[in-house]
C-alpha cells in the first residue's frame, strides 16, 4: 500500500506526514484542553519541516521566511490558547474540553 | 442699479434669519422693530426704484445663474416694470404698515420672533414672486408664499383647529400648485423658453405654435390662480385661514398673497390673449365666485369670515377684469382693495385685540363710542367697499363692471352677476358695520382703544383707501386722466370699448345705485340691532341655514373627495402594505427559519467543530489533488 | 551517514509525538514535546538550515514549551486513571480519518514537481534570511510586531483574574 521511501526528501515527507498525523490524531480524541494545543503544535511543526526540506532542496529562501512567521504565529497561538484555558479552568475547575459547551447555538 | 433688485428680495430674507435663527428675541419691539425696519428699507428701495422707473420709463432686469442642461438655460432673473412696480410699492408699502400693526397687536406672544420671522420671509417670497422674470422664478416665490400663508395661519399650532387650518390651505394650494407646474411645462415645450418676454415675444411672432396647447397652458395656469386666488371650486382655504393672528389675514390673505393669482394671469396676459375660451371661462368663474361668497357673507357671525368671504368675492370680481381683457382694470382693483380690506382687517384686528378675542359681530355693537378712531378709519372703508364715490373702491370696482359690460368678450350676464355680487357686498358690508360700531353693547369684554402703533398704520390705511382711487379716474368723467391705465399700458393689454345699452357713465350710476340700494336696506335691517335680521331668518329658515352653512361645499367636499381618498388609503394600507409587507419580510422569515436550522450545526462542543473542520479540510484536500500523479 | 542519522532522528521525532498523543498526564505529554522537537531540530541541522534549528530550540523549546509546562503546573492537573479520549468508536473512526487525511498529505508532498527542480543543497545563512525579512517581507515583519502587541494585551486580559466577577466569588 505504501511504497517504501527511497530518497532522502521522500523519508522527510514520511516523517512529517506521520506527525501530522499524530498531531490530528490527538487533536481529535483528546479531551484535555492543553494536550490538544499541544497537539496543534505538532502538526505545525510538521508543516514547518516539511517548508525548510523543500526551500532547501530548491534554494527558495522564501520558505525558511515563512516557517519564522509560522513559529511568531504558533508561539502566539499557544499563549492565548493557554491563557483561555486559564480562564476555563477558573470557571469550570477543569480543562475537560466536553464541559465548554456554551457557544451552543 | 440692477443689483439692487436683489436687495428687495435679500433685505427681509436677512430680516428673517437675524429674527428667526440668530437673535430669537422674546421681546415684540425688539422683533418686530428689526422685521419692521426690514420691510420699511424694502419700501424705500422699492420707492426709489418706482422713481427711478418714472424718470427713465424703461424696465431695469437683473439675473444671477441658476441652472443649465443642455439647451435649457435657467437665471435667478429679475425685471422690474411698471406692473411689478405696482405689486413692489403694495406688498412693501401695505406690509410695511402692518408690520408695524403687529407690534401692537402681538404684544403678549410667547415667541414673536418666529411670527416676524415668518413675516418677513413671506414679504421675501412675494417680492420674489412679483420680481421674477420667468415662470420658474414665480413659482420659487409662489411656493414660498404659499409655504409662509401654511406657517402662519398655523403659528399658534398648539390649536389643532388652527394646525388644520393651516394643513388645509396648504393641501388646496398645492392642486392648484400641480396644474401651475403642469402650464409651465407646457410653456417650455411650446416655448422653448420660461422667461415672460421671450414667450410674449414669440406669441406674437411666431407662427409655429399650437394654439391649442397654448389654451391647455393659459387652463392650468387659471388652476393654478384659483387655488392661490381663492376662486371655486379652491376657494374653502381662505376662510379658514383666519385661523391665523388678524394682521396676517390682512397682509397675506386680504391684501397681497392671495392676489398673486391675478398677477399670474395679468403677467401671462398673451397666453390669455390667444385662449378666448379659457378667458371666458375665466371671467364666469370669477363671476360666480364673486356672487357666491357674497350670500355666505350675508349671514356669517365672524367678523373675520364676513371679511374672507368679502375678500373671495372681490378677487372673483378682478377674475371678471381678467377674462373680459380689462388686465388693469383688475390691478387697479388689486390695489385700492389692499388698501381698503387691509384697513379692514387692521380695524377688526384693532377691535378684537381690544375686546380681548372676541370675534362674534353679534356680541359687539355700539363700539363707535369706545374706538373713535377705528370707527372713523373703518367708515371710510366701508364705504371704499361698498362703493361709493369717490372712495377708492368705487373706481376700480366700476371699471371692472364697466368693462364686463362693454368689453367684446363681456355680455350683459356677466355684468348683471358682478353687479348683484356688488350689491349683496354692500348689504353684508353695511349690516357689519352697523352690527359693530351701532346699536347698543351686547358684549362682557370691556372695550378700550388700541395704542398708536395699533392706529397710525390705520390712518394711512384710510387715506390710501379714500383717495387711491383717483390715479385711476375713468376717462368718461374728464376730471382727471387715468394715470394707473397709462403706467400698466405699457405691460398690460387693453381692451377695445364696444357698444353697450349703457355708456360709461351710465354704468357708473346704476353700480352707485346698486350700491346705495345694499346699504339702504342693510339699513333698514339692522338700524335698530339684530332684531329684524334674526326675524328675517327665522322666516327664510331653510336659505338661511344652508347661507350659514357655507352652501356645505365643505362637507360636500368631504363627501365626494376626501371620504373616497381616505377609503382610498384604508384599502391601501390593509390590502396592499399587507401583501408588500408579506412579500418583503417572507425573505426576512426564510432567512430566521435558515438560521434556526443551521444553529442546531453550533452544538458547542469544541471537537465536534474539530470533527466538522477535518472532514471539511479532508474534501478540500481530494478535490484539490483529484487527477494529480504521484 | 546522513540517511542514517535522518532515519534515527526521524524516528525519535515520531516517538515523541506519539508520546505527546498517548500520555496519561499532560507533563508528561509535554516532555515528549521536548523529544520531539529535539529530533526535529535534528533533522533542520540535517537539512542545512541551522538558523531554524535554532530557533526551533530556543523558541519552541525553550519558550512555547516551558510555557505549556508552566500552565500544567500552575491547574495542578490530575494524572487520568486511563486515557481520556472518547467512545471506542471515535478513536476507530478518527483513526480511519486521519489515515486518510495523511495519504492524501503525503500525496500532495510526494509531487513530482520538487524533485524535478531539485538543486544542489546550499547552506542558507542568516544573512540571506534577514536581508529579505527587512527588504521583501518588511511589512508583514512590522505587522507581525503590531500583532504581537496586539497579542500579549490580549493574553493580559485574559488571564487577570478579574477581581469583582471572578468564578469563585
Amino acid at each position: 500500500m505504501i511504497p517504501i521511501p527511497s530518497t532522502l526528501a521522500q523519508w522527510s515527507h514520511y516523517i512529517a506526514a506521520c506527525l501530522f498525523a499524530l498531531g490530528l490524531f490527538g487533536f481529535l480524541i483528546r479531551k484535555n484542553g492543553i494536550v490538544v494545543l499541544m497537539c496543534i503544535e505538532l502538526m505545525l511543526n510538521a508543516l514547518n519541516l516539511f517548508l525548510v526540506e523543500v526551500s532547501m532542496r530548491s534554494s527558495h529562501p522564501e520558505g525558511i521566511i515563512f516557517v519564522i512567521f509560522i513559529i511568531t504565529v504558533a508561539a502566539a497561538e499557544a499563549a492565548v490558547g493557554l491563557g483561555i484555558i486559564l480562564n476555563l479552568y477558573r470557571l469550570k475547575g477543569s480543562v475537560h474540553v466536553d464541559l465548554f459547551k456554551s457557544l451552543k447555538g | 442699479m440692477q443689483v439692487v433688485l436683489f436687495g428687495l428680495i435679500l433685505i427681509p430674507l436677512l430680516g428673517a434669519i437675524l429674527n428667526g435663527l440668530v437673535l430669537r428675541s422674546k421681546h415684540t419691539r425688539v422683533a418686530g422693530g428689526i422685521a419692521t425696519a426690514c420691510s420699511a428699507a424694502c419700501f424705500l428701495l422699492a420707492l426709489s426704484l418706482s422713481l427711478n422707473y418714472f424718470e427713465t420709463g424703461t424696465p431695469l432686469s437683473a439675473a444671477l445663474p441658476w441652472m443649465s442642461a443642455g439647451p435649457f438655460v435657467l437665471n435667478w432673473g429679475l425685471r422690474f416694470d411698471a406692473l411689478t412696480l405696482v405689486m413692489t410699492l403694495v406688498i412693501t408699502g401695505i406690509g410695511t404698515l402692518i408690520h408695524l400693526f403687529s407690534i401692537g397687536y402681538m404684544d403678549e406672544e410667547k415667541s414673536p420672533y418666529r411670527y416676524f420671522a415668518y413675516l418677513n420671509l413671506f414679504l421675501s417670497a412675494m417680492l420674489l414672486l412679483v420680481l421674477g422674470d420667468s415662470l420658474p422664478v414665480l413659482f420659487v416665490g409662489w411656493e414660498g408664499v404659499g409655504l409662509c400663508s401654511y406657517l402662519l395661519i398655523g403659528y399658534w399650532y398648539e390649536d389643532i383647529d388652527k394646525a388644520n387650518a393651516g394643513m388645509k390651505a396648504f393641501v388646496m394650494n398645492r392642486i392648484g400648485d400641480a396644474a401651475f407646474l403642469l402650464g409651465v411645462f407646457i410653456c417650455y415645450q411650446q416655448f422653448k423658453s420660461v422667461t415672460f418676454t421671450e414667450m410674449a415675444h414669440l406669441t406674437a411672432t411666431s407662427n409655429s405654435l399650437s394654439v391649442w396647447w397654448l389654451e391647455m397652458a393659459a387652463l392650468c395656469l387659471f388652476v393654478g390662480a384659483t387655488g392661490k386666488s381663492a376662486q371655486i371650486p379652491l376657494f374653502t382655504w381662505l376662510p379658514d385661514a383666519m385661523a391665523g393672528p388678524t394682521p396676517v389675514s390682512a397682509l397675506i390673505h386680504a391684501a397681497t398673497m392671495v392676489t398673486a393669482g391675478i398677477y399670474l394671469v395679468a403677467r401671462t396676459a398673451f397666453l390669455f390673449q390667444v385662449s378666448p375660451d379659457v378667458s371666458q371661462w375665466m371671467a364666469y368663474t370669477g363671476a360666480f365666485t364673486a356672487l357666491f361668497a357674497a350670500t355666505i357673507a350675508l349671514v356669517q357671525k365672524d367678523i373675520k369670515k364676513i371679511l374672507a368671504y368679502s375678500t373671495v368675492s372681490q378677487l372673483g370680481l378682478m377674475f371678471v377684469a381678467l377674462g373680459v381683457g380689462a388686465y388693469s382694470a383688475a390691478l387697479f382693483h388689486v390695489m385700492t382693495h389692499a388698501f381698503f380690506k387691509a384697513l379692514l382687517f387692521l380695524a377688526a384686528g384693532a377691535i378684537i385685540h381690544g375686546l380681548h378675542g372676541e370675534q362674534d359681530i353679534f356680541k359687539m355693537g355700539g363700539l363707535r363710542k369706545h374706538f373713535p378712531l377705528t370707527f372713523l378709519f373703518s367708515s371710510i372703508a366701508v364705504a371704499a367697499i361698498c362703493g361709493l364715490p369717490p372712495f377708492s373702491g368705487f373706481f376700480s370696482k366700476d371699471a371692472i363692471l364697466f368693462a364686463a359690460l362693454a368689453s367684446p368678450t363681456g355680455d350683459v350676464l356677466l355684468w348683471g352677476v358682478a353687479s348683484l355680487a356688488s350689491l349683496l357686498t354692500a348689504f353684508y358690508m353695511t349690516r357689519f358695520y352697523l352690527l359693530i360700531f351701532f346699536g347698543d353693547y351686547r358684549g362682557e369684554a370691556h372695550p378700550h382703544e388700541g395704542s398708536a402703533l395699533l392706529w397710525i398704520p390705520l390712518a394711512v390705511l384710510a387715506v390710501g383707501s379714500a383717495f387711491a382711487g383717483l390715479v385711476g379716474m375713468p376717462h368718461g368723467l374728464h376730471m382727471l386722466p387715468d394715470y394707473f391705465g397709462q403706467l400698466l399700458s405699457p405691460v398690460l393689454p387693453a381692451w377695445q370699448e364696444t357698444h353697450a345699452f349703457l355708456g360709461e357713465i351710465g354704468a357708473m350710476s346704476v353700480a352707485v345705485a346698486v350700491a346705495a340700494l345694499g346699504i339702504g336696506t342693510a339699513f333698514v335691517i339692522y338700524r335698530k340691532g339684530t332684531g329684524t335680521g334674526e326675524k328675517l331668518a327665522r322666516a327664510f329658515s331653510p336659505l338661511y341655514k344652508l347661507l350659514l352653512g357655507k352652501w356645505y361645499i365643505d362637507e360636500l367636499y368631504e363627501l365626494t373627495i376626501v371620504l373616497p381618498f381616505k377609503a382610498l388609503c384604508r384599502f391601501s394600507s390593509r390590502i396592499i402594505d399587507r401583501a408588500i409587507d408579506v412579500t418583503v419580510l417572507f425573505p426576512a422569515r426564510l432567512a430566521r427559519v435558515g438560521g434556526t436550522a443551521l444553529s442546531l450545526v453550533q452544538v458547542g462542543a469544541v471537537q465536534v467543530h474539530l470533527w466538522i473542520m477535518v472532514l471539511g479540510g479532508l474534501v478540500l484536500l481530494w478535490w484539490a489533488l483529484r487527477g494529480l500523479v504521484v | 551517514m546522513r540517511d542514517g542519522l535522518f532515519i534515527a532522528f526521524g524516528i525519535l521525532t515520531i516517538l515523541g509525538g506519539l508520546g505527546v498523543v498517548v500520555a496519561r498526564h499532560a507533563i508528561f505529554s509535554a516532555f515528549s514535546m521536548v523529544i520531539a522537537f529535539f529530533g526535529l531540530s535534528a533533522l533542520y541541522v540535517l537539512w542545512g538550515s541551522n538558523f531554524i534549528a535554532m530557533l526551533q530550540i530556543l523558541i519552541y523549546t525553550g519558550a512555547i514549551v516551558v510555557l505549556f509546562v508552566f500552565v500544567v503546573m500552575l491547574l495542578d492537573l490530575k494524572k487520568e486513571s486511563s486515557l481520556d479520549t472518547g467512545s471506542g468508536l471515535a478513536v476507530m473512526l478518527s483513526g480511519a480519518t486521519v489515515w486518510f487525511f495523511s495519504l492524501l498529505i503525503l500525496r500532495a508532498m510526494n509531487r513530482g514537481s520538487y524533485f524535478a527542480s531539485e538543486k544542489v543543497l546550499v547552506s542558507q545563512d542568516m544573512r540571506v534570511i534577514s536581508h529579505l525579512l527587512f527588504t521583501k517581507y518588511l511589512w508583514p515583519f512590522e505587522i507581525l510586531s503590531l500583532f504581537l502587541l496586539a497579542l500579549i494585551i490580549g493574553v493580559c486580559v485574559l488571564a487577570r483574574p478579574d477581581s469583582k466577577e471572578g468564578p469563585h466569588k
